[in-house]
């Protein structure tokens, strides 16, 4: 296979990148019923989108830690406030996939909230990936 | 037959050396194929490569510099032992310096090549920051140990994979920016966000997408240091290159088929429009590249942003008006093996 070419190269990571996440090894909860501390509860450095990026990665944070809020069925909030260490890929792959990859209703989705103490750009930005993700699925 | 003692080797190499530059002084080009064996079994494995003027990835300076870098590649294929001379060199920038290191770094490793640097002749100026930044340590094989003068304001060209020495980089950046800048926490607490997002993101792109997937090791190399208020951030790869990784039209593919048309500074900028992604199949969400343009976009710090990819180099400059952006794009006649990219953040206006 001549992996020099951008479209063969292109096809091959997408298989990769889009397989279901395996157990990480690592088990997170949230310190509280109704709130997310992400620093403290996940990662103050988190990375990356699929879990070839590493430990404390997108998809294991969107499925070990929020899904399970949603299956609740109680609002709740999620605190970025520890870390000012958030990548687009990052927050991208864990909110805009509630609605792209979980196919989560408004209904739902609207249980959550997002904050940041210092930084009210990085919640914003959630809502923004939110909303782009809605686009699509329309 | 004629014994050949070490001294007599010496003695006939220096002979060769001074021959060899008083024909570089009269303009005459050495060719090896033509040289005589003898000349060749002594000394042609050593080949030396210049920097003329500047050695930087700006529009004036960049083919010059790609052209010796490229040099560089193709001695050592042919398994000479390169001789970097700097004596003509004025300038030396983060972004090239950096891709000149990496290339030492991937050539020792391919071929085992061997460098060789003198320091006579080069400018002190210019011989103390080859030094500061690693490539003297590189030269002489000891890549990985730290210089033997450290500098404050400068992190030696490094290379990683993953996210390796990002805290090292926003360290620096922060504690910089906090000296020089006066800073307030929402500041400092926006300043890291957005240069922990631009220097992560660029990681991200170069283990998701710069280098052919079965590559076990996917490494970049980058280097940060400050100067008269400006801090430059250069990191680069060595992979396909951005141009490359774009899915391509039918049209687009004969074009570029043999280089008949080289359009690698348009694809870049599309890139940085996000019109086009090497993700656009999967929703072309291209946010990656938005993150790492907003820390000179900002308007806390309206910086300049360098990338140069293929055969490609694009900038970004807000340094003269923060609200109206110039960009600047050159298709070049030499090509990058892989991206390098450059911020300049300005702390104080």
């Amino acid at each position: 296979m001549d992996y020099s070419d951008p479209e063969v190269t292109h096809m091959n990571r997408e298989n990769v990148f889009t397989t279901p996440v395996s157990a990480s090894g690592k088990k997170f909860r949230p310190s509280s019923d109704n709130c997310i501390d992400v620093a403290k509860d996940f990662s103050a450095d988190p990375w990356g989108r699929y879990p070839a990026d590493g430990d404390f990665n997108a998809q294991v944070f969107r499925q070990e830690l929020l899904l399970p809020m949603f299956k609740k069925g109680k609002p709740f909030l999620v605190d970025l406030s520890g870390s000012n260490r958030y990548g687009s890929s990052f927050l991208e792959e864990a909110f805009g996939g509630l609605v792209r990859v979980e196919k989560l209703s408004d209904d739902k989705l609207n249980l959550m909230r997002v904050h940041h103490e210092l930084l009210p750009s990085i919640a914003d930005e959630v809502s923004y990936y939110i909303e782009e993700a809605k686009k699509q699925r329309k | 037959m004629k014994k050949w003692n070490s001294t007599a080797i010496a003695r006939q190499k220096a002979q060769i050396s001074r021959a060899l530059a008083c024909k570089r002084r009269l303009g005459k080009r050495y060719r090896p194929s033509e040289a005589d064996p003898l000349i060749r079994l002594l000394s042609l494995n050593r080949m030396r490569v210049t920097f003329y003027k500047q050695l930087a990835f700006e529009p004036e300076f960049i083919e010059s510099s790609l052209q010796s870098i490229s040099k560089i590649r193709s001695f050592a294929e042919a398994g000479h032992k390169i001789f970097l001379d700097f004596s003509l060199t004025t300038r030396v920038q983060a972004s090239a310096v950096t891709y000149l290191s990496a290339e030492i770094d991937v050539l020792k490793a391919i071929y085992g090549t061997r460098f060789a640097y003198c320091p006579v002749g080069v400018s002190a100026a210019i011989n103390e920051l080859l030094e500061e930044v690693g490539l003297l340590n590189r030269i002489k094989g000891i890549g990985g140990v730290p210089p033997r003068k450290l500098c404050e304001d400068l992190v030696p060209v490094t290379m990683g994979v993953d996210k390796d020495h990002l805290d090292v980089i926003l360290r620096f950046i922060l504690g910089n920016a906090l000296k020089r800048g006066n800073l307030q926490s929402t500041d400092r607490a926006k300043a890291e966000n957005l240069a922990y997002k631009a220097l992560s993101e660029a990681m991200l792109n170069v283990k998701q997408h710069a280098y052919p997937l079965e590559q076990p090791v996917k490494p970049w190399w980058v280097t940060a240091s400050i100067l008269e208020n400006v801090i430059y951030i250069a990191f680069c790869d060595r992979g396909l290159g951005m141009p490359a990784t774009i899915p391509k039209s039918f049209g687009e593919q004969i074009l570029s088929f043999g280089s008949l048309l080289n359009r690698d500074a348009d694809l870049i900028q599309a890139i940085m429009h996000h019109t086009r992604s090497s993700v656009a199949d999967r929703g072309g969400r291209g946010y990656g590249t938005k993150d790492i343009q907003q820390l000179v976009r900002d308007p806390e710090f309206c910086g300049k942003l360098t990338v140069v990819s293929g055969a490609g180099f694009y900038s970004l400059d807000l340094t003269e008006d923060c609200s109206s952006p110039n960009e600047t794009g050159l298709n070049l006649s030499t090509q990058l093996k892989g991206t390098a990219l450059l911020w300049i953040i300005p702390i104080q206006r």
